[in-house]
């Protein structure tokens, strides 16, 4: 499931070690680095770059299963520009390909990001950056009910399952008529904890007014700060290729 | 008949949640699944329907390979009532809510309304049949998740944790729900932690510990052998413990409220006819 490649794996890896802050500044970077640049080498070059840093925080599995999950949708992309800018104003091919190839970037390294960082420490993150602490909270509270909602989505299947409905048989449209059994009780399970959530919240003191205190600090450490430099050293090499350098395009036509 | 050979079950995620449990389940049966939280009781049931099919060892119902066969066609014989009622409740109205699944199976429009009246009834539910379903109050949902799946009357009715949330009419109601149904030839399979209500229907009971049968028998074999108990972190019921620590005292043991208010009746008329 292409949630998974969304899930935080626990690991002692030097990436998970990394500041979330810093780990986020390494996403940023590739997303920043993917809009530059629409030459279909370089972002290819992205993409297989974000390979050995998946590798060494031992998601790579992972990793790919969120590739697997996005190639119907870079298809659809890259069908679309194809439809509309190669056969439209007769470009190169590659555009097409370069538009899918950027999604791609996109999405997987945000994966990368919340694979190896926790939804705690990417909320302390946040925190800590003065972001007020109701949108932290509630940001990672949507991420952290993910793989919970998924779970969910498995159980009322089963009890619907059970009672004789078949979610796998007929046509587009019978098939999404038969999972409002499913989408109904998954909506108000989720309204209901929801507001359970907040009033045992309430319960246990929250919104009481006095300034949060934290459990945990986060340390920036030698190591934060050499990937922190050396992210931003690419970062400002990259803007300096794309204003003064060529890029050779893939296969010349 | 229902027949486990040897089944194991690992989760994608590598927990290995049944090992090797053999258990066939008659027909005109009951069977009572206990042990503590995480044992693998539900992993267990959802194998009866094959929702879940066995990582290794065979399920047969009525002879059917569970691999072989569509949940929808198992289910039409083996009908499961799940634990949380809010993950089933969808329709409306309860009437509609307990006619989907007959609708599902395609029973006729006049049997589809008998039955309706009939599950609304035996579940105390008619003064609910107009209002939403979401509305009702933890146990009265549970009844009307149970309603539902009682409605098509399946061979076998297996229940999670049927008692959770009810008071002690609608325990009796479902006592004698039981009883009909097995007067019928079906069979009741439920997975409970509730000791007194297993005594007091007599199923036997299979224990379940870390995903094994650790033992098989009559409730009153099983609910009252302490030490099997405690290994599957449960208690006897509260009349056989209290009959158990007067076990010392000439006491002979006993099981149920009934068989205790028997044996009190006894001795104070003994003690009366005393001189």
């Amino acid at each position: 499931m292409t949630y998974k490649g969304f899930m935080f794996k626990k690991g002692e890896t030097g990436l998970h070690k990394l500041d979330p802050r810093v780990k986020f500044l390494i996403s940023l970077s590739f997303v920043v680095c993917s809009l530059l640049f629409e030459e279909l080498v370089v972002l290819a070059v992205l993409t297989l770059a974000m390979v050995p840093l998946a590798s060494r925080g031992g998601v790579l599995k992972e990793w790919l299963s969120t590739l697997r999950g996005l190639a119907f949708l870079a298809v659809l992309i890259f069908a679309i520009n194809l439809v509309f800018i190669f056969f439209g104003s007769g470009k190169s091919w590659e555009f097409p390909a370069a538009m899918a190839l950027r999604f791609v970037v996109v999405v997987s390294s945000f994966s990368l990001f919340f694979l190896v960082t926790a939804p705690d420490e990417f909320g302390l993150a946040l925190q800590q950056s003065r972001i007020p602490f109701d949108v932290v909270f509630a940001l990672t509270m949507a991420f952290r009910f993910v793989p919970v909602l998924a779970l969910e989505v498995q159980s009322i299947a089963d009890a619907q399952r059970s009672k004789g409905l078949e979610l796998d048989s007929g046509n587009l449209i019978m098939r999404i008529k038969r999972r409002i059994p499913l989408l109904i009780p998954l909506i108000v399970s989720s309204v209901k904890r929801s507001l359970e959530i907040a009033e045992a919240m309430e319960a246990r003191g929250y919104g009481s007014g006095n300034p949060r205190t934290s459990l945990y600090k986060l340390k920036f450490r030698r190591v934060d700060l050499a990937v922190t430099v050396l992210t931003l050293a690419v970062l400002a090499s990259a803007v300096y290729f794309r204003l003064y350098l060529p890029i050779p395009v893939c296969l010349g036509f | 008949m229902i027949k486990l050979e040897n089944v194991g079950y690992v989760y994608p995620g590598g927990v290995k949640a049944l090992r090797g449990v053999s258990l066939t389940i008659g027909e005109k049966g009951s069977l009572a699944i206990m042990g503590r939280s995480g044992a693998g009781k539900t992993t267990l049931i959802k194998h009866l329907n094959g929702l879940l099919k066995p990582t290794s060892g065979k399920v047969t119902v009525d002879g059917v390979d569970t691999r072989k066969a569509t949940v929808a066609q198992l289910s039409r014989k083996v009908g499961i009532v799940f634990q949380n009622p809010d993950h089933q409740l969808f329709a409306e109205t309860v009437e509609e809510e307990i006619a989907f699944p007959l609708k599902n199976f395609g029973f006729p429009q006049d049997e589809i309304k008998t039955r309706t009246e009939w599950v609304l009834e035996l579940f105390n539910l008619t003064r609910y049949r107009h209002h939403s379903p979401l509305s009702l109050s933890g146990g009265e949902k549970k009844r009307v998740a149970m309603a539902s799946v009682v409605s098509w009357k399946p061979k076998y009715l297996v229940l999670d944790e049927p008692t959770l949330g009810q008071d002690r009419e609608n325990k009796l109601r479902l006592r004698e729900l039981f009883e009909e149904f097995m007067g019928e030839g079906r069979t009741i399979i439920m997975v409970t932690h509730d000791v007194e209500f297993t005594a007091e229907c007599g199923f036997n009971v299979a224990l379940l510990v870390d995903g094994k049968v650790s033992a098989l028998g009559s409730a009153q074999e099983i609910l009252s052998n302490v030490e099997l108990l405690k290994e599957a972190s449960l208690a006897a019921p509260q009349m056989a413990e209290l009959f158990l620590e007067l076990e010392g005292m000439g006491a002979q043991p006993v099981f149920t409220v009934e068989e205790a208010e028997r044996l009190i009746l006894s001795w104070l008329m003994a003690g009366a006819e005393k001189p």
